[in-house]
């Protein structure tokens, strides 16, 4: 403990030469500094350095239960690991209902996020002791609709994030078991995926506003478009196979926009937005699907993908959310560092172009780390 | 919040429940298989092999998920349920093969290269038990007659 005392009294020591900079600097007045002043030195402070050796210790522990419960895996009784692997999953969904009631926020969303993923543990011992076999699909959606009450009631985005990442992952591997998968193509599940997420996000982005599977739905059509906008631009390049279903994508594209349209949130600027990264990505997706190997059309491919992402960071600057408005600069930033990979190949150029790749990169952080306030700012006046 | 809590605990109750009376019913039937021991990363290690029903399934020229039915008795292949099979299995054929989802065996990881051998050596069976519907369940793996547990 006199250790942790000794750690505490560092930390106050910083605090309180900052304190008398900012006094010196003249952003304090002397009654704010005194009142600092006796709050850091009466309030009883979170013991960070004390519940992260309990943390250690804990994590030890469980890590040399599971070691091991794993050494001795095949002489434990099959009705022994499913019945405390049900006691557990008890257990912590109790802990999860208790936390809740009690107003602690940490536990309650760790508790869930705990039940969240023993329930597909559960699933793959249930699987493993009856020897069951089948796609990857089955025990996907079996989770994803288990715990879609659990993804409904978090107050994070992480679980939703996880939760519609499986459920994309299910929709893939069963597209995969059926016969549209030779019929129509990779490339129009691609396009579609993005579309339909999007369109299940605004649906319920209508009943329950502040709900997170729903940003969860959008960010996931995010990324996803993004990544297919990506994959099939390296198609194009290099397999000049690529097809797609116009009927389908343009009229996934066309529902969206008219949910977009009749949407009840959102302002004109907020929807002219959406339609514009709507049209940006739809003629990105065109462009790529033309497989156009050559220069022009990559910058032009690049170009528009850009700006799909751009109006994507405009429409999210004007609802405020930063998170996301960050997230999707970051993916345009990891766009820009694709193609330019795209450009450079050969084991000659290799060396040169790693080291122009990190420089990029690290000026890329550096200005984002400078501008981000101020290009939030500034994105957010545009849509208004 | 409840409800979201415990109904998931009841349906996994509710699988493990009824896989396990599924398991115990039914008419047992040993089958002789082939294989190899990949890793799966949902559920550690399995050894999945080859069932040989003694039937030639013509999977190469069926449809994608195409249900089959193959009488043991006859040792004969069809669409439609035989009606006078004591024995027969249901599955489907998926990537030209014959899947009945008995394919699969979990194995602690300790034993994956001795059942691997023996199963590629040809020295293994299969015991699975076998519903009038013709839907099979995987009950025990056999190597040179005995079970897996008592080769250890």
């Amino acid at each position: 403990m006199g250790i942790l005392n000794t750690f505490k009294e560092c930390i106050l020591a910083n605090h309180l030469k900052k304190l008398s900079e900012w006094k010196d600097a003249g952003f304090l007045d002397e009654g704010v500094y005194e009142r600092i002043l006796a709050y850091e030195k009466t309030a009883q402070k979170p013991q960070w350095m004390l519940y992260g050796l309990v943390t250690l210790g804990v994590g030890s522990v469980a890590l040399g239960i599971i070691a091991t419960i794993a050494a001795n895996w095949a002489h434990i009784a099959d009705g022994v690991k499913l019945s405390v692997n049900f006691l557990g999953l008890s257990v912590v969904g109790g802990t999860a209902y208790w936390a809740d009631i009690k107003k602690k926020k940490l536990l309650s969303e760790g508790a869930l996020f705990l039940f969240f993923l023993w329930c597909i543990a559960s699933i793959g011992l249930i699987s493993q002791i009856y020897h069951l076999s089948g796609d990857l699909y089955q025990p996907l959606f079996l989770w994803t609709g288990l715990t879609l009450g659990v993804a409904c009631l978090t107050r994070t985005l992480v679980i939703p994030l996880f939760w519609v990442g499986a459920l994309s992952l299910a929709a893939t591997s069963l597209y995969y078991n059926t016969p549209f998968q030779k019929s129509l193509g990779w490339a129009t599940f691609g396009i579609s995926l993005p579309f339909v997420l999007a369109i299940v996000g605004f649906s319920l982005q209508m009943f329950c506003k502040n709900l997170p599977l729903t940003r969860a739905f959008l960010l996931g059509a995010l990324i996803i478009s993004m990544g297919c906008e990506i994959i099939l631009y390296m198609e194009g390049i290099f397999s000049h196979t690529v097809k797609g279903v116009p009927l389908i994508r343009f009229g996934l594209a066309g529902t969206l926009g008219l949910l977009i349209l009749v949407h009840p949130l959102y302002q004109k600027g907020q929807k002219a937005w959406l339609f514009a990264g709507i049209a940006f990505f739809m003629v990105t997706v065109e462009c790529s699907l033309l497989q156009h190997g050559d220069i022009f059309w990559r910058v032009m491919i690049l170009i528009l993908g850009l700006g799909f992402l751009m109006s994507m960071a405009i429409f999210l600057a004007s609802t405020g959310s930063k998170f996301l408005f960050q997230t999707v600069i970051l993916l345009a930033g990891l766009r820009l560092v694709l193609f330019y990979i795209s450009l450079v190949s050969g084991l000659e150029t290799m060396g040169l172009s790693l080291i122009l790749t990190g420089l990029f990169i690290v000026a890329m952080v550096l200005l984002w780390k400078k501008h981000k306030d101020r290009l939030f700012v500034t994105m957010k006046e545009i849509s208004s | 919040m409840i409800l979201s809590l415990v109904v998931p605990v009841v349906i996994l109750m509710s699988l493990a429940g009824r896989h396990h009376l599924r398991q115990g019913s039914g008419v047992e039937i040993t089958l002789p298989i082939a294989g190899y021991d990949p890793r799966d990363f949902l559920s550690g290690h399995y050894v999945t092999y080859k069932v040989d029903y003694g039937a030639a399934i013509p999977c190469q020229r069926s449809k994608k998920n195409e249900v089959w039915y193959v009488c043991l008795e006859t040792k004969t292949a069809t669409q439609k349920k035989p009606e006078r099979c004591p024995q027969m299995i249901k599955g489907t054929c998926k990537a030209g093969t014959f899947t009945a989802g008995i394919e699969r065996f979990y194995i602690p990881e300790t034993k994956a290269t001795f059942l691997d051998e023996k199963t590629r050596g040809g020295k293994a069976s299969l015991v699975v038990t076998v519903d009038e519907e013709g839907n099979a369940r995987v009950k025990d793996l056999l190597i040179e007659g005995r079970s897996w547990r008592e080769n250890q």
